[in-house]
């Protein structure tokens, strides 16, 4: 059989490259907010409730459970999209805020997890717990609920 | 003492990830200032050429539902600033928007002392204005009561008006500095006070504020047979893009009326103000300048007997953001005190663990 000469081959596959990437830059992407207290299903928050809730002031679902809100930076995207979609500022407008208002006030900063799999065992453990994942990481994971859909768009 | 101060911050400080309730948070820093000339302002206040001063804020918070626990304790290797609980509250969170505090706390006198206070790296500059120095630290205001806050705000969709009343155990002036309530060593030996603040936020979490306030207290004094002290003022702190310059500006002005009880001795009325501008650029720098002056405050026997007491500045300085929570700082100014004055280069290295 008379094989494919090598240069051909890596035409087609250069080829494969660019269309995959053309696909890729055209894929939407859609930030959730999940969690995975089944208590919490339906529950309704505006983008100014969540954005109090990561700056640590006290939010309470109606069964009188308090939400806790947990930070993903299991994928620095992700926390930018947020950062800017949500809470309105920069990473560094974020966190002196949310220190210079616990210092002041007592309180206490949302949990940081860098670990994706350590953030979902955090939900799971621990009812009011609710953060943000894209879409396609929350699907990977049958217990997470999706409350919301916090932003949708091209981010490559 | 230094290296035991960092030491000790970074071994408490490393706690293993959890979700905790409590939140504990050290502030270390590292201040060094350095004179054109040593200055003796008293017999408890010389002023040295030069000085290095580590200094570690400890604080910690937590909330068990309603109730809310939180604690300052403040180490200093200088003798002059101590080592002491800088704030110890139990509160109660009776509503959304309202927390009734009882212990040790940050008088809500103006914006800079509750803003900052011995976060210093929170603070952009390093030093504080005059009329809101520390009492150890030549401080002529109550920075400090012992007794009830109330803290509660109200929400008109994006905008929040504040209130916060305190009413507790004022300073006290001893030798040649005014001495809060210590509460590893009680003094009955405290007269009472009350402040009242009221702010506005145009936006809820915004830094934009504007506030009034208004208090009233007895210092209590062997040399001038107590000060009947009433002050009422009013601040500013504003945000924004000004020539495509990020842009922050802050001011507040306080009108002090000192009435000494000892015969002979007039009441009187002095006025300050500051006013603290600062540019961030490049993300990671700040240049800050601040002026700072006194007006009416001559022959005021009170002031007299606060050698201490920055009575005008004018500094410039730089600021530089590193890693996640470190910053470095650069400060030059000018310090007129009672009689004499002084140029001064400061320099700080302050954190935030973790």
């Amino acid at each position: 059989m008379k094989s494919f000469p090598a240069r051909t081959i890596r035409l087609v596959l250069a080829l494969l490259l660019v269309l995959g990437s053309n696909g890729a830059q055209a894929e939407i992407q859609r930030l959730l907010l999940v969690t995975a207290t089944p208590e919490l299903e339906g529950l309704q928050l505006s983008r100014k409730d969540i954005s109090r809730l990561y700056l640590s002031r006290p939010i309470y679902h109606n069964t009188g459970m308090r939400l806790i809100p947990l930070i993903n930076l299991s994928d620095p995207l992700a926390h930018e999209v947020f950062l800017q979609k949500i809470m309105l500022m920069s990473a560094r407008s974020y966190d002196r805020l949310l220190l210079s208002r616990v210092f002041r006030q007592g309180g206490r900063r949302p949990e940081r997890f860098h670990s994706l799999l350590h953030l979902i065992e955090t939900l799971q453990r621990h009812p009011g717990s609710i953060t943000y994942m894209w879409q396609h990481e929350a699907r990977q994971y049958p217990r997470l609920m999706t409350l919301m859909e916090l932003w949708q768009g091209n981010v490559r | 003492m230094a290296g035991l101060l960092i030491g000790c911050t970074l071994i408490l400080s490393h706690q293993a990830p959890a979700l905790t309730q409590g939140e504990f948070i050290v502030f270390p820093n590292i201040n060094s200032v350095y004179r054109d000339q040593e200055i003796a302002l008293g017999a408890e206040h010389d002023l040295p050429e030069n000085r290095t001063t580590p200094t570690v804020d400890f604080f910690y918070a937590r909330e068990f539902t309603r109730l809310r626990v939180l604690g300052e304790f403040f180490v200093s290797s200088a003798e002059d600033r101590g080592t002491h609980f800088e704030r110890l509250q139990l509160g109660w969170q009776l509503r959304e928007n309202g927390v009734a505090w009882v212990g040790r706390f940050h008088n809500p006198l103006g914006y800079w002392n509750t803003q900052y206070h011995h976060g210093n790296y929170l603070e952009t500059s390093i030093t504080r204005p005059g009329i809101a120095a520390y009492e150890h630290d030549g401080g002529v205001l109550p920075m400090h009561l012992v007794g009830l806050l109330w803290q509660s705000g109200l929400r008109k969709e994006e905008q929040r008006y504040g209130l916060d009343l305190a009413v507790g155990l004022a300073p006290q002036l001893r030798g040649e500095a005014l001495h809060a309530q210590d509460l590893s060593d009680l003094q009955n030996d405290h007269e009472s006070a009350a402040t009242l603040r009221l702010s506005y936020q145009p936006l809820e979490d915004g830094l934009e504020q504007y506030g009034i306030f208004f208090a009233r207290g007895t210092l209590f004094s062997r040399a001038l047979e107590n000060v009947e002290q009433t002050i009422a003022g009013l601040y500013g702190n504003w945000e924004g893009l000004l020539w495509q310059r990020h842009v922050r500006l802050l001011g507040a002005l306080f009108q002090i009326t000192t009435d000494p009880g000892r015969p002979g001795l007039p009441g009187k009325r002095f006025s300050s103000a500051y006013l603290q501008l600062e540019n961030s650029f490049a993300d990671r720098w700040t240049l800050f300048l601040r002026v700072e002056d006194n007006y009416g405050d001559q022959d005021v026997a009170y002031l007299d007997a606060l050698p201490a007491y920055v009575r005008a500045r004018q500094l410039g300085g730089l600021r530089f953001d590193f890693k996640e929570h470190q910053a470095l700082k650069l400060e030059v100014s000018h310090a007129r005190y009672l009689e004499q004055s002084s140029d001064q280069i400061h320099i700080q290295w302050s954190a935030v663990i973790p």
